[in-house]
């Protein structure tokens, strides 16, 4: 009497489900919302596998179909394979988004510079910068241009720059200010670091959080308890479609 | 796809933006964390069922070096032609000490070759642009996996793998894990030991990636949802911290060439020995190993240890560091 071998059954579609997941995230070009793109390979390889172990699972299907094998009885099925179950709805019913602004709080704007850099060891771009008087902040030089801000802001006076970058408040910075940050990712989203400058324009209050703006601007310096802080004093500002690889990996 | 955005609009018409966001923050660290490790999961498990399938418990026997101080010291640095990520060390494990290789050795494998590789050190010098903090990982990571190791050979006789209920011996030492479709006699082709692999490699895929996916959740929810004010103020203190950093170790699960660079944010705030502590623990003993290690040996092992990891941790990084 044909069966449907339930576990078999289960395996497939889990395997299933995985291989569409990964082969749609990677045609989409979304991947790279959750991981680095030197990563991209061996997530391709992945699906490769699992596509292999889903076309062996229907096999055993089929032949399970008229040779009925052990069937674990009973509902412990469920809970061997309801986590992927739950991971699958998550991925497909939810949207693929990138990190919010909120989430800079919960991490710490800037706190990934690393103390080489304040104390003087690493400056790769310190002497290209110096030449400029327009800096174009890009993904490549992004972490270094602000890590150059961050440390030694007194050099870059005067200087305009000009970068891009989604609009975080912080609630204890003055009103006419806010930071514009992105998300450096290292590995995978997990460890996602954020970046960002803060910006000065007058009505400050009227650009909505999380927003994607280009700015131009000149860049100054202000105090705060002995620490000499860059701010970006705007002078033009255009509000920009989310970029389409919004984080910078290095 | 449509339908999600479809869910979308309904979503955020029901609840505020702030929170949708933080779901949305959620739902992107969790399955960033499983896609991130599923190519190691996937070549843990392939690995694990190739040594099963391909490799004797002659071979092995043969190649271990007979002195227990040795043959430990040689499993410490395996990990340097055999890097391996932590979340797949398990089935590997389980496998070798299957196969007859001694308890000790097998576990300061474990302990060791997520940490005491290539991949990762060079990982910790790029996050801290700096060799020393790697070379102190590197030989945290070494004392705490030789001293488990050989403490392990004081203590353990057996293999401490748990019976588990549906697992059965064949005579020519054959077993299979759960409930899959049987292949019930040894097969002697290329081609019958390849389908053995991808079933052995399936099955196992199934049973420890539920701790992979569990781990990926509290992992992603304590980023989610604990505010970081919470850890600065306990980043000062010399024991406090390391503390605070084990556990957040063990909490978030990050893969061992990752977790540096999380280590590096809190550089500012918190004590180098709490950082060193928080990068030698974490790839050892986090959420997802220990749900893997209770399902794999005996309660009395595993609580041996995560106590004795936690302790040589916590002390080597608070007395020398």
């Amino acid at each position: 009497m044909p069966q449907l071998n339930r576990e078999i059954f289960a395996k497939t579609l889990l395997l299933l489900g995985f291989m569409i997941l990964l082969f749609f995230l990677i045609i989409t070009n979304q991947l790279t919302l959750y991981v680095h793109p030197r990563v991209t390979n061996f997530i391709i390889i992945s699906a490769g596998i699992i596509l292999i172990m889903f076309l062996r699972q229907c096999w055993h299907l089929k032949k399970a179909w008229t040779q009925p094998t052990d069937r674990v009885h009973g509902y412990k099925i469920y809970w061997k394979y309801s986590p992927f179950v739950l991971t699958l709805i998550l991925a497909f019913l939810l949207p693929n988004t990138s990190l919010s602004a909120s989430l800079v709080q919960n991490k710490g704007l800037n706190s990934q510079i690393t103390s080489d850099v304040s104390k003087g060891e690493y400056r790769p771009l310190a002497a290209e910068l110096k030449e400029t008087n327009l800096i174009k902040v890009t993904d490549k030089n992004f972490i270094a241009v602000m890590s150059e801000l961050y440390c030694y802001p007194k050099e870059y006076v005067g200087k305009e720059i000009e970068m891009q970058g989604f609009i975080f408040k912080d609630s204890s910075k003055s009103p006419d200010r806010f930071s514009l940050v992105r998300y450096v990712i290292a590995c995978c989203v997990a460890d996602a670091s954020p970046y960002g400058v803060l910006c000065e324009i007058k009505d400050a209050a009227s650009y909505p959080e999380g927003g994607w703006y280009q700015i131009q601007g000149t860049i100054e310096v202000n105090e705060n308890q002995g620490k000499s802080f860059p701010v970006i004093k705007i002078t033009w500002i255009k509000s920009i479609s989310p970029l389409a690889v919004p984080y910078v990996f290095p | 796809m449509e339908f999600s955005s479809l869910i979308s609009g309904y979503m955020q018409s029901k609840i505020d933006v702030i929170t949708w966001q933080i779901i949305l923050n959620f739902k992107t660290i969790f399955l960033g964390i499983i896609i991130e490790a599923l190519p190691f999961i996937l070549i843990s498990v392939i690995v694990s069922s190739v040594l099963h399938n391909f490799v004797s418990e002659e071979l092995i026997q043969k190649v271990l070096p007979k002195s227990k101080i040795y043959s430990i010291l040689l499993a410490c640095f395996l990990g340097m032609i055999f890097p391996a990520c932590d979340c797949g060390m398990v089935p590997i494990v389980r496998r070798l000490v299957k196969k007859g290789v001694p308890l000790y050795s097998a576990v300061a494998f474990m302990l060791s070759a997520p940490i005491i590789n290539p991949v990762v050190a060079t990982a910790t010098m790029y996050a801290f642009n700096s060799s020393e903090v790697a070379l102190t990982r590197i030989s945290v990571a070494f004392l705490v996996a030789f001293t488990t190791g050989w403490l392990t050979s004081k203590f353990f006789s057996g293999t401490e793998l748990k019976d588990t209920g549906h697992s059965h011996e064949h005579e020519h030492g054959h077993d299979h894990d759960c409930g899959c479709a049987c292949h019930s006699h040894e097969e002697h082709t290329i081609a019958g030991k390849f389908f053995n692999v991808l079933d052995d490699a399936c099955a196992e895929f199934f049973e420890m990636g539920k701790y992979l996916i569990l781990g990926s959740f509290i992992g992603a929810a304590a980023q989610t949802f604990i505010p970081r004010v919470l850890l600065l103020n306990v980043g000062h203190e010399s024991f406090l911290s390391i503390v605070v950093m084990m556990l957040f170790a063990f909490t978030i699960s990050v893969c061992s060439s990752a977790d540096a660079f999380i280590a590096s944010s809190f550089s500012t705030s918190f004590t180098m020995g709490s950082l060193v502590a928080f990068m030698v623990f974490g790839p050892m003993i986090d959420i997802k190993n220990t749900l893997m290690l209770a399902h794999t040996f005996r309660w009395r092992f595993v609580v041996f240890l995560v106590v004795m990891v936690s302790l040589l941790c916590g002390l080597q990084t608070y007395l020398f560091i």
